[in-house]
């Protein structure tokens, strides 16, 4: 607090003010540090236990829950898997929605309608998207194989089924981007454009120009929730991939992983350990995007 | 090529593009709806393909989805956790986001560092804590249990300091130099200029809860105190391979919503679309 | 102005939770009840409605697939809030019973003149009793048995199989089918890694193998007989299946009712979807094949193998209605209840000599094929220990690379009663 400020209130003012603030934090933060700040802490001192069956019992086993995770094979398949499925699933949905954007961002007719349906797997159920989906790419009975008179295992060849799941990814946040893309693009004021027509930049090249620079924070933004959400993916590969399927090693990613562990096989110390880890590996890399932000991010 | 012409031809090839894209879109909607008219054997008869269902259309699948389910009360209970979600998340997100927005005070800093750490963390690993707090206080099954993760949202704070600090000074300096506490200050004056942040916030809280899967898997375990998206991953387990049946009772789910939605189409989108501005 | 904000949040709050409570005090008069099978809700629900006429409870059922059921069970047993009656399975019972977590019955059988336990499946008493406990009654006994679409055989000219067929039989008759049908992309047969009870099991058993010692210490998938009927498994039966991916797509049942397979073998607890099928005419029964050791061209004692196993009515230890639930598990589980249960085409009964009517509960759809191996074939309860759970699901995952290619079979095998016998170990 400055000198300034200090002089402009007299102290029992400022006094009155801290407690109001203080008053208006208060659920807030009492309800973060039982909701979240103390589950952290827990869930660290459970990844150092071995936890006994319903989770009665559990004895302190020190580091060797991390110890079977350095050892573990699943893990680095399901950090592969993750972070395949982040890079396709993020970057073809941004380029997609990308290119959306700037054709619906003019006045034309359906602008709505259009925008209304790319819009609609955001207000679905997950578990309505993995069933109609899982269905669709049924080998026998798809709508998939039958449309393209194919007989490919989409759901069941490791291949393809963790492209199938990115696809099922994009297609669900394909318009969530778009739309924001497109709040940003309406952003940008008209006369930017006219200013680059008379020197000559249109079309493409405009777009790199003016465009991308100018939407970069609204772009920063989806980017770098895009990245967190697809690293915690979970429901997806879960409903669509069968588990009696080999494809399912292919997809299995570290939140599936520790799922499986904490809740399917009653060990959740391990599962814990998995948590932690992740929790690591999802703070290096936003710590590294926001590295970059100052790069190419120009806010006004 | 005339220039008229040139866009016409441009703006004929753009409608073409987002037809194909939204026909893509839809495709399993219809599909969805499709399945659910049919029989069983319908569904897996490879020669002849179905598309349609052959002779009549079959609504038995969704009676028979609707009394194995009971429907009433998870529709009930979707919209009460979600109600309850969004004035919880609202009214506690309005008041720390003006104080941490607006307001000075010791240890201002660290407080907010709570907050930001929250936002940072996978929410995965809140679950079995606060799992293990409900159960060890015998409120499994409750609506509190699903509302319990909800009372406070670390992300509505986020938005809501930045949506107080982009208003101006002059408004409130006014108000205080007439004598309004700061708490009148807050809920007449400052609270409903950001109308825009709150409609988003709403947005994202009931679309979070309608959508949850998980969490409402783990504390609710009873039908009749689960949720819409929980009932419905159990679904697939129950009706096996009946596609007709799963695809009835996946429309009954995200049916409730999708009329909402339609209805208030351009307040859904246009408050997704303002908290990317804000953040 | 202050007041009035905290006062707001406040009884939000407070409505959050007195809405909540509500559903935990309307439970007294309410029964609730946790299965895994869909086909056998509305049976169930039959004989449950009867009894609540009588006693004045509601029961109000829920049902999962097996996956979700046991997530959910356990963590239900976890946070202390479990379904009242629940079915108790051989995979699980034995951590369920150690961890106290299910209701001592000693007393009320005691007390309650329909159940004796000397009249019930021996093999299934035993499963659910610890150290003279008893914590499940049985429900159901099941056996296996083979499954055939007419439509598919008549189609390609093959003969019906009967009861008198041997392994061999059945993989070739699958083969023909196959040969038959590779144009129309039918199969033969289908046999998935997870098909264990009601699959490759019975073969192990047929051919002398065994899954688990009698001891339960040690496993049995490192044994001569199991690599070979595994062997056997791979050579003759997978050829003539669907590609492993196909099966991971869909169940086996799905495949015989669209008639994409010609051959299967299902337990009992499956027969009501079979009938309820539209094309229900076009799938007849018949005994499960034995295997011909001494080749002496007929079957005879121990050649013919069916797993089978019986699940259990279990109450919650800390179950705020034990009266009243057990009232509801003895009205499903006496002589009248477990007569009812076969009528209804439910399952076969737990208590012996009440499975009869089952086998015409379909009308047309003849079931004896099921009863017929209780007489003539060696009935194996379906291997179990503590955490048969966990080596259970490895043996649906570790086998998958087997399916795909069956030169594995061996080593996969090996590998299995390695990392098996390490469960065990931890038992």
């Amino acid at each position: 607090m400055n000198q300034k400020k200090k002089r402009m209130f007299s102290t029992t003012r400022q006094k009155k003010v801290a407690q109001t603030a203080y008053l208006m934090v208060a659920p807030t933060i009492i309800g973060l540090l039982i909701l979240n700040f103390y589950p952290i802490i827990q869930t660290f001192w459970l990844s150092f236990c071995k936890t006994g069956d319903f989770g009665l019992n559990n004895t302190f086993i020190g580091l060797k829950n991390y110890v079977d995770l350095f050892k573990d094979p699943e893990i680095p398949q399901a950090l592969i898997n993750t972070f395949r499925y982040a890079a396709v699933q993020v970057t073809v949905s941004i380029a997609l929605s990308l290119v959306l954007a700037v054709l619906v961002n003019r006045k034309m007719k359906g602008v709505t309608i259009y925008r209304t349906i790319y819009f609609l797997p955001m207000i679905c159920a997950p578990a309505a998207i993995a069933m109609v989906w899982r269905w669709m790419f049924n080998q026998d009975f798809g709508i998939l194989n039958k449309m393209f008179g194919t007989n490919i295992s989409w759901t069941t060849d490791p291949k393809i089924a963790w492209l199938c799941v990115a696809v099922v990814g994009i297609w669900s946040s394909l318009g969530y981007n778009m739309v924001l893309l497109l709040g940003g693009l309406q952003d940008i004021p008209k006369d930017y454009y006219e200013a680059a027509e008379i020197d000559g930049a249109t079309g493409i090249n405009a777009f790199f120009h003016i465009t991308i620079p100018l939407l970069s924070p609204t772009l920063f933004f989806i980017i770098q929730t895009g990245i967190i959400g697809a690293l915690q993916l979970f429901d997806l590969p879960y409903m669509i991939i069968d588990e009696s399927s080999r494809a399912v090693r292919s997809v299995k990613s570290v939140t599936y992983l520790f799922y499986q562990h904490s809740f399917e096989k009653g060990q959740r110390g391990y599962g814990s350990a998995i948590v932690i880890f992740m929790m690591v590996v999802i703070s290096i890399i936003t710590y590294f995007i926001q590295k970059t932000e100052k790069k190419w991010v120009h806010y006004n | 090529m005339g220039y008229t012409a040139k866009r016409r031809l441009n703006s004929t090839v753009i409608h073409v593009f987002l037809i194909l894209g939204a026909i893509a879109m839809l495709i399993p909607f219809v599909w969805m709806v499709l399945t659910a008219f049919k029989t069983k054997s319908q569904a897996i008869s490879v020669d002849p393909f179905y598309i349609f269902p052959a002779g009549k259309w079959h609504f038995e699948n969704f009676s028979e989805v609707w009394n194995s389910y009971n429907f009433m009360t998870l529709y009930a209970n979707t919209l009460i956790v979600m109600v309850l979600r969004v004035v919880c998340a609202v009214l506690t997100a309005t008041m720390a986001g003006y104080a941490f927005g607006r307001l000075e005070f010791p240890g201002k800093g660290i407080l907010f560092s709570i907050v930001l750490i929250q936002m940072m963390v996978p929410s995965q690993i809140f679950i079995i804590p606060q799992y293990l707090m409900i159960s060890k206080a015998h409120l499994l099954n409750t609506k509190f249990a699903l509302v319990f993760p909800g009372i406070v949202t670390a992300f509505g704070t986020y938005l809501f300091k930045q949506s107080f600090q982009s208003l101006p000074k002059e408004l409130e300096e006014a108000a205080e130099i007439d004598g309004c506490t700061v708490w009148q200050r807050f809920a007449f004056i400052m609270m409903p200029l950001t109308r825009s942040a709150i409609v988003s916030l709403g947005i994202f809280t009931a679309l979070f809860a309608y959508k949850d899967m998980m969490w409402p898997m783990i504390v609710a375990n009873k039908p009749a105190a689960t949720t819409l998206s929980a009932a419905l991953a159990k679904l697939q387990g129950q009706f096996g391979s009946n596609y007709p049946q799963i695809m009835a009772g996946a429309l009954m789910a995200i049916l409730p919503m999708l009329i909402l939605y339609l209805i208030f189409q351009k307040q859904f989108i246009e408050g997704i679309a303002s908290s990317g501005t804000k953040l | 102005m202050k007041r009035r904000v905290m006062v707001l949040t406040c009884s939000a709050m407070a409505a959050a939770a007195i809405m909540g409570g509500s559903t935990m005090v309307s439970a007294a008069d309410t029964v609730s009840v946790a299965i895994w099978d869909n086909n056998q809700l509305s049976g169930l629900q039959e004989i449950a409605n009867e009894w609540s006429e009588e006693s004045g409870v509601d029961v109000e059922f829920q049902v999962m697939d097996w996956t979700t059921y046991w997530t959910m069970l356990e963590a239900g047993a976890s946070g202390g809030e479990m379904p009242d009656v629940f079915w108790m399975h051989s995979a699980n019972a034995q951590k369920y019973m150690d961890a106290g977590l299910l209701l001592d019955m000693n007393s009320y059988i005691e007390e309650d003149d329909a159940i004796d336990l000397e009249n019930y499946f021996p093999g299934i008493v035993e499963l659910y009793s610890q150290d003279g406990v008893q914590y499940a009654i049985p429900k159901d006994h099941d056996t296996i048995a083979a499954v055939y679409n007419k439509a598919v055989f008549d189609k390609y000219g093959i003969d019906y199989p009967t009861d008198d067929w041997t392994w061999e039989d059945f993989a070739s008759i699958a083969q023909q089918i196959a040969d038959a049908g590779a144009d129309d992309g039918v199969y033969g047969t289908y046999m998935n890694t997870g098909s264990n009870q009601s699959g490759w099991y019975n073969i192990i058993y047929a051919m002398g193998g065994e899954i688990i010692s009698e001891d339960k210490k040690s496993s049995g998938m490192d044994k001569e007989e199991t690599i070979a009927a595994m062997n056997f498994v791979g050579e003759k039966i997978l050829p003539a299946c669907p590609s492993q991916d196909s099966m991971a797509n869909t169940p086996g049942d799905t495949m015989l009712m669209s008639g994409k397979i010609g051959l299967y073998l299902d337990g009992s607890w499956m027969a009501k979807s079979y009938y309820d099928a539209d094309n229900a005419a076009d799938f007849a029964w018949v005994e499960i094949p034995y295997y011909d050791a001494n080749e002496n061209g007929q079957c005879d004692e121990g050649e013919r193998a069916s797993i089978y196993n019986g699940l259990g009515w279990s109450i919650a230890a800390n179950s705020s209605v034990p009266d009243e639930a057990w009232s509801l598990i003895s009205a499903f589980s006496d002589e009248a209840g477990q007569l009812r249960q076969s009528e209804l085409g439910v399952t076969m009964s737990g208590y012996i000599g009440c499975s009869e009517p089952f086998a015409n509960a379909f009308g047309d759809m003849d079931l004896s094929a099921f009863t017929k191996v209780e007489e003539d074939g060696r009935l194996v309860f379906r291997p179990y220990s503590k955490y048969s759970a966990r080596w259970e699901d490895d043996f649906t995952q570790k086998f998958i690379d087997a399916w795909n290619d069956p030169s594995l079979m061996e080593d996969t095998c090996l590998e299995l009663a390695e990392s098996m016998n390490s469960i065990l170990a931890e038992e």
